[in-house]
C-alpha cells in the first residue's frame, strides 16, 4: 500500500478510536490566568527532571537500521490481565512507547491494534473523555497529512492525560505512566544491544543514568502509597547501582550558533564505557523490571 | 480531481478542526502557547514542564540530550510583563547558550553532536520581580 495511503488510513483509525467514546460535553481546558500549578512537575529540591521519550529510543533503533521486531512488544492480548490501576498505568505507558516503534516502522496495522490497547486502559482509567478531547486544534488539514502526525496526536494525547491526571490529584498515575514509557524502551534497547552488540546501542545504554535517576526520584515521592510502586522503585534501585559501573567521560568545547536559524550546535563530547558483563547484568535487571510490569 | 479517499479524509479533518475549534476562543493554557512554537517537525516529550517563579527564584530543569539528535527548547510564561531568559549549562557549568543574546527568542533548536546532560534555567527579566503565582514552562521537542 502506498505509504500516503497508509498513513491516513491510520488516521482514520485512530480518530475512529478516539473518537467513537462516549459523547459527552467537551470540557474546557482552561487554566486560570494561563496559571497550572498542578500539572506534572517533577519538582526535587528545586529542580525538574524531564524524562526522555520513547521517540528518541525509537529513532535511535530506525538509525541503527535494525530490522522490526515485533516480540519486542507487549502482546496487546495482554489487556484484560491489567485489573488494578498500577498495573494499567504502568502498560499504558508500555503501549505508548510500542506505538512511537511501531510508528517508525510505519506497522500501521499493529498500531490500530495497540491504540485500542490503549483505549482499554484509558477507559479503565476513566480518561477515555481526556483522550478524545486531546486532539489537536492546529491539525493539518492537508488530504495527506505527514507520518510526522502520528507522532504529534499520540504525544499531545499522553501529554493531556498526565495534565488531567495531575489536576485531579493522580499525579501518580501519570508517574506510572512515564516509569512503564522509560522501561520499555530502556528493554528495546538492551534486548537488542546484547543480541547484536551494536555499539550506539550499548553507548545509549550507558547515557541513560541520568535519565533513571530522575525517574526514581520522579516515582519516589509516591514509594508508601502502594506495594507495586514500592516494588518498581526498588528493581529501579538495584538498576542505579548497575549503573555505577558505566564510565562517563565528558569534555566541554564552544558551540556554534547560528542565529539567524535560531540554532546551536553543541559540539562538547561525551564517552561512555560499559563492559560486556555490565551490560548483560544491566539487561537482566531490566529484563525483571518489565516482566513485573507486563505480566 | 481528489480521489474519493482524500475527499473522505479531508472531510474527516475539517470535523475534526471544528469539533476543537471551541478552544480557540478560549484563553490559552501554558502548554498550548509553549507548543504553538514546536512546529510540526518536532514531537513533544508529552510532559508539561512547569515550574512557579517567584520572587527571583528561577526554575531549573535537569535532562540528557542525546548526540545525533536535535531538539527544540520553547518557553513561555503566565507573565503579561518582563522577558523569559533561557540559559542552557552543561553539568560542569560550562555555558552553552543564552537567549538573552538572541532578542529572547522563545525557542531555539539545538543539536548534539554528543550526548549532553544539560542544566536548563528560566527566569524572568524585568523591572520588577514577577508576582507570586508567576509560572514558566519548558517544552522539550525532540526532531522526528
Amino acid at each position: 500500500m502506498p505509504r500516503a495511503v497508509r498513513t491516513t488510513a491510520l488516521l482514520s483509525a485512530f480518530c475512529i478510536i478516539l473518537t467513537s467514546c462516549r459523547p459527552s460535553p467537551r470540557k474546557p481546558h482552561v487554566e486560570p490566568d494561563g496559571l497550572d500549578s498542578t500539572s506534572t512537575v517533577m519538582s526535587y529540591g528545586g529542580s525538574l527532571f524531564p524524562i526522555p521519550s520513547a521517540w528518541e529510543v525509537a529513532h535511535l533503533l530506525i538509525r541503527q537500521q535494525l530490522d522490526y521486531a515485533p516480540q519486542l512488544l507487549n502482546p496487546t492480548h495482554n489487556a484484560p490481565r491489567y485489573t488494578t490501576s498500577d498495573k494499567q498505568a504502568l502498560n499504558l505507558g508500555v503501549w505508548a512507547a510500542d506505538l512511537s516503534y511501531l510508528n517508525t516502522y510505519h506497522k500501521s496495522q499493529q498500531m490500530v491494534e495497540v491504540l485500542l490497547a490503549v483505549r482499554q486502559m484509558c477507559s479503565a482509567l476513566g480518561l477515555e473523555q481526556t483522550l478524545q478531547a486531546a486532539l489537536p486544534s492546529t491539525m493539518d488539514s492537508s488530504p495527506e497529512p505527514p507520518p510526522q502526525t502520528f507522532a504529534s496526536i499520540i504525544s499531545q494525547s499522553f501529554g493531556a492525560l498526565g495534565h488531567e491526571l495531575a489536576q485531579t490529584d493522580r499525579a501518580h498515575v501519570g508517574a506510572l505512566i512515564i516509569a512503564g514509557t522509560w522501561v520499555e524502551g530502556m528493554y528495546m534497547l538492551t534486548q537488542l544491544a546484547t543480541t547484536t552488540s551494536n555499539r550506539e546501542l550499548i553507548n545509549r545504554i550507558g547515557e541513560l543514568r541520568q535519565p533513571l535517576a530522575n525517574l526514581v526520584d520522579m516515582l519516589s515521592p509516591y514509594y508508601y502509597t502502594s506495594s507495586p510502586i514500592a516494588d518498581l522503585v526498588d528493581q529501579l534501585l538495584i538498576l542505579q547501582q548497575d549503573f555505577e559501573g558505566v564510565i562517563h567521560t565528558y569534555t566541554y568545547k564552544p558551540a556554534t550558533v547560528q542565529p539567524a536559524q535560531r540554532h546551536i550546535t553543541i559540539n562538547s563530547t561525551s564517552r561512555i564505557v560499559i563492559s560486556d558483563y555490565l551490560l548483560a547484568d544491566i539487561a537482566r535487571h531490566v529484563h525483571d523490571i518489565r516482566t513485573n510490569i507486563v505480566e | 480531481m481528489p480521489s474519493p479517499h482524500h475527499i473522505i479524509t479531508a472531510a474527516m479533518l475539517a470535523a475534526l478542526l471544528l469539533a476543537n475549534s471551541q478552544l480557540s476562543g478560549q484563553q490559552q493554557p501554558l502548554g498550548q502557547r509553549c507548543s504553538k512554537h514546536m512546529g510540526s517537525e518536532f514531537v513533544t516529550d508529552g510532559q508539561e514542564h512547569i515550574a512557579p517563579l517567584g520572587d527571583g527564584q528561577r526554575a531549573e530543569f535537569r535532562t540528557t540530550f542525546f548526540g545525533h539528535s536535535t531538539y527544540r527548547l520553547a518557553i513561555c510564561s503566565n507573565s503579561p510583563q518582563g522577558h523569559l531568559v533561557m540559559t542552557v549549562y552543561d553539568t560542569d557549568k560550562n555555558l552553552l547558550f543564552c537567549n538573552r543574546d538572541y532578542g529572547y527568542s522563545p525557542y531555539w533548536d539545538f543539536s548534539f553532536t554528543s550526548t549532553v546532560t544539560c542544566i536548563v534555567q528560566l527566569e524572568l527579566d524585568g523591572p520588577t520581580p514577577p508576582p507570586s503565582g508567576t509560572m514558566a514552562m519548558l517544552a522539550i521537542g525532540f526532531k522526528h
